[in-house]
């Protein structure tokens, strides 16, 4: 058994190395033939023609857009009477590179991920449970968030739930449903995500920058954050550590959702329309055609989408499971004095002081 | 039974847009689609070649793989024909196909994509062959009606073959054993009497 592996070890090791070297070998060569593509169709020669013709057919296209947005392809010279995007490219290569990362990366590990986090939620609520202020219930509460602050988050909350499901079911459903309600029905639910999932994504930047501007202010790097990290956030050393309106991992999840969410607007604005893939194809000619523009953001949407899924997973199990008394803050907009003594003990002091003083 | 295929002979195309044109018309294609389209590689330079391309009804269609709702089947002919009824215009199959053949009609707000429609091979849709309504959302079933695609019965030059597969290649291999394959291929190189051709198809 040792031996077995020891020695597909080896042979491993040998493949890299012979891989190693081949690069090695290969990338002059390769390097000099980019630089100096054949001209496509030469006139008869020796050479065979059909080697030329072919390489042009399967020829990325070096595409510049025209003014309505349609390609044509000005350095390999392929052009066609018919209108519409990438029209004159006849093989399209990338295609290949993006649907099996959709099939076979995103699909399979974004599900994993998914799994994952709820498992390890799972595990942390068997084992550890929730997590018990001091438990000096006097019913007495303090304001903790504004009836704005509270409209905007639960709106920004509702999208969020609207837009995960929705997508979860473009991305899962055809596994997931079509065996269960059938391809009709499911047309139906599909059709139904898509229309909600578009006309109700471009809400979420404005919602992003409604609660960036309500929020960000408490969300600045304090003093004790640090420690707060270091210590897990009270899972490490049994004691709360100190912390001020937010502590380090509520600040955390805002700048994660900020930054998670500018990356997944934009992207989902330009799968959205279109013509900003237009405009993103002029600007950065790299992308060669407009389906590559909208390749590249479906992957980038599809997998910041679900990461962002794991981090409210996260987020929700916290403020309900793990530490109760937090959702009080969000509902009523009040918290508890224990709940605010014990786990965000400057705020709490803040507090005292100004009610002392007011 | 047949496996459906198109071949586009390249060294016959001229690029006279009428499979382009007679599809449209056959099938009433809605505004902004063309099912097929011709494309020109160095147009206007020496060594000009022209491929009319649609869908080319993969074995293993990419478009089907990636379809959120799996709306696409393969019939027994081999042809690839997909579901108006259940896609939703997402748009995924024309990223994925290699040849660029799903094609979208402007219509939701915001010019938001319709329902695709691609080449059906003249073999319509799901509904009952040759109905109103197959034709109506998918164009004429012309392989029910026993005729092969249009594009191909109307090419002047018999550039564009449609058919079983089978016949298509014996076709096309009879051309090109007649003609010669690369530097001892007649046709652009013979016509325009480059030095070098002629004495060595003359000499063979
Ligand atoms: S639409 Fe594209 S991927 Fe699908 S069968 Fe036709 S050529 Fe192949
Ligand atoms: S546009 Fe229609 S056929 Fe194409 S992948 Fe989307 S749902 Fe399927």
């Amino acid at each position: 058994m040792k031996k077995r592996t020891i020695s597909a070890l080896s042979s491993r090791l040998a493949l890299l190395v012979c891989v190693g070297l081949l690069m090695t070998v290969a990338t002059p060569f390769s390097g000099a033939d980019e630089a100096q593509l054949p001209s496509l169709v030469k006139p008869l020669g020796p050479a065979n023609l059909g080697v030329d013709l072919w390489a042009a057919v399967r020829a990325r296209s070096d595409a510049t857009s025209d003014q309505h947005g349609l390609s044509r392809d000005t350095k390999r010279n392929k052009t066609t009477q018919v209108r519409g995007y990438d029209a004159n490219v006849l093989v399209n290569q990338a295609g290949e590179t993006w649907m099996s990362f959709r099939n076979h990366q995103m699909m399979p590990k974004g599900r994993d991920l998914m799994i994952f986090v709820l498992l390890l939620m799972f595990l942390f609520y068997v084992f550890r449970g929730s997590v018990d202020d001091d438990s000096d219930d006097s019913g007495v509460e303090l304001q903790r968030f504004s009836i704005s602050a509270r409209m905007i988050h639960w709106f920004l909350a509702g999208l969020f739930i609207l837009l995960g499901i929705t997508g979860l079911i473009l991305l899962y459903g055809r596994t997931a449903l079509i065996p269960l309600v059938g391809h009709e029905a499911f047309g139906v639910i599909a059709w139904l995500s898509k229309e909600l999932h578009n006309v109700s994504g471009p809400l979420f930047p404005m919602m992003l920058i409604f609660i960036f501007l309500n929020m960000v202010r408490d969300n600045f790097y304090e003093r004790g954050d640090l420690t707060w990290i270091v210590k897990g956030g009270g899972f490490f050393g049994g004691t709360h550590p100190s912390a001020g309106r937010y502590n380090a991992g509520e600040k955390i999840l805002f700048w994660l959702t900020i930054l998670l969410g500018i990356v997944i607007s934009i992207t989902g604005l330009v799968l959205n329309f279109p013509v900003l893939a237009v405009m993103v194809l002029e600007r950065y000619p790299e992308f060669e055609q407009y389906r590559q523009v909208m390749e590249a953001m479906h992957a980038v949407h599809g997998v910041v989408a679900m990461v962002f899924i794991c981090l409210i997973f996260g987020h929700i199990f916290l403020a309900t499971v793990v530490v109760p008394g937090t959702l009080s803050g969000m509902t009523s907009g009040k918290v508890g004095v224990s709940w605010a003594r014990s786990h965000h003990n400057r705020w709490y002091t803040q507090m005292m002081e100004k009610q002392g003083k007011g | 039974m047949a496996r459906m295929k198109f071949l586009c002979d390249a060294e016959r195309c001229i690029e006279c847009n009428a499979c382009v044109t007679a599809c449209k018309n056959e099938h009433e294609v809605p505004w902004g689609v063309n099912r097929r389209r011709v494309v020109t590689i160095n147009d206007g330079e020496p060594g000009e070649r022209s491929i009319s391309v649609a869908c080319m009804h993969c074995s293993d269609a990419p478009c089907a793989t990636v379809c959120p709702v799996d709306c696409f089947y393969t019939t027994d002919d081999g042809v690839v024909l997909h579901d108006k009824d259940i896609c939703i215009g997402c748009g995924y199959c024309f990223y994925a196909c290699p040849f660029g053949a799903p094609q979208f009609p402007d219509t939701g707000a915001f010019g938001s994509r319709g329902k695709m429609d691609k080449c059906t091979f003249c073999a319509g849709g799901p509904e009952e062959d040759m109905s109103s309504i197959e034709n109506r959302k998918y164009g004429r079933n012309r392989l029910a009606e026993g005729k092969l695609p249009l594009c191909a019965e109307m090419c002047s030059t018999k550039a564009l073959l449609a058919g079983d597969g089978s016949k298509v290649s014996d076709i096309f291999r009879e051309r090109v054993t007649y003609r010669g394959a690369g530097a001892m291929q007649w046709g652009w190189g013979v016509a325009y009497d480059k030095p070098g051709i002629k004495s060595s198809r003359s000499g063979g």
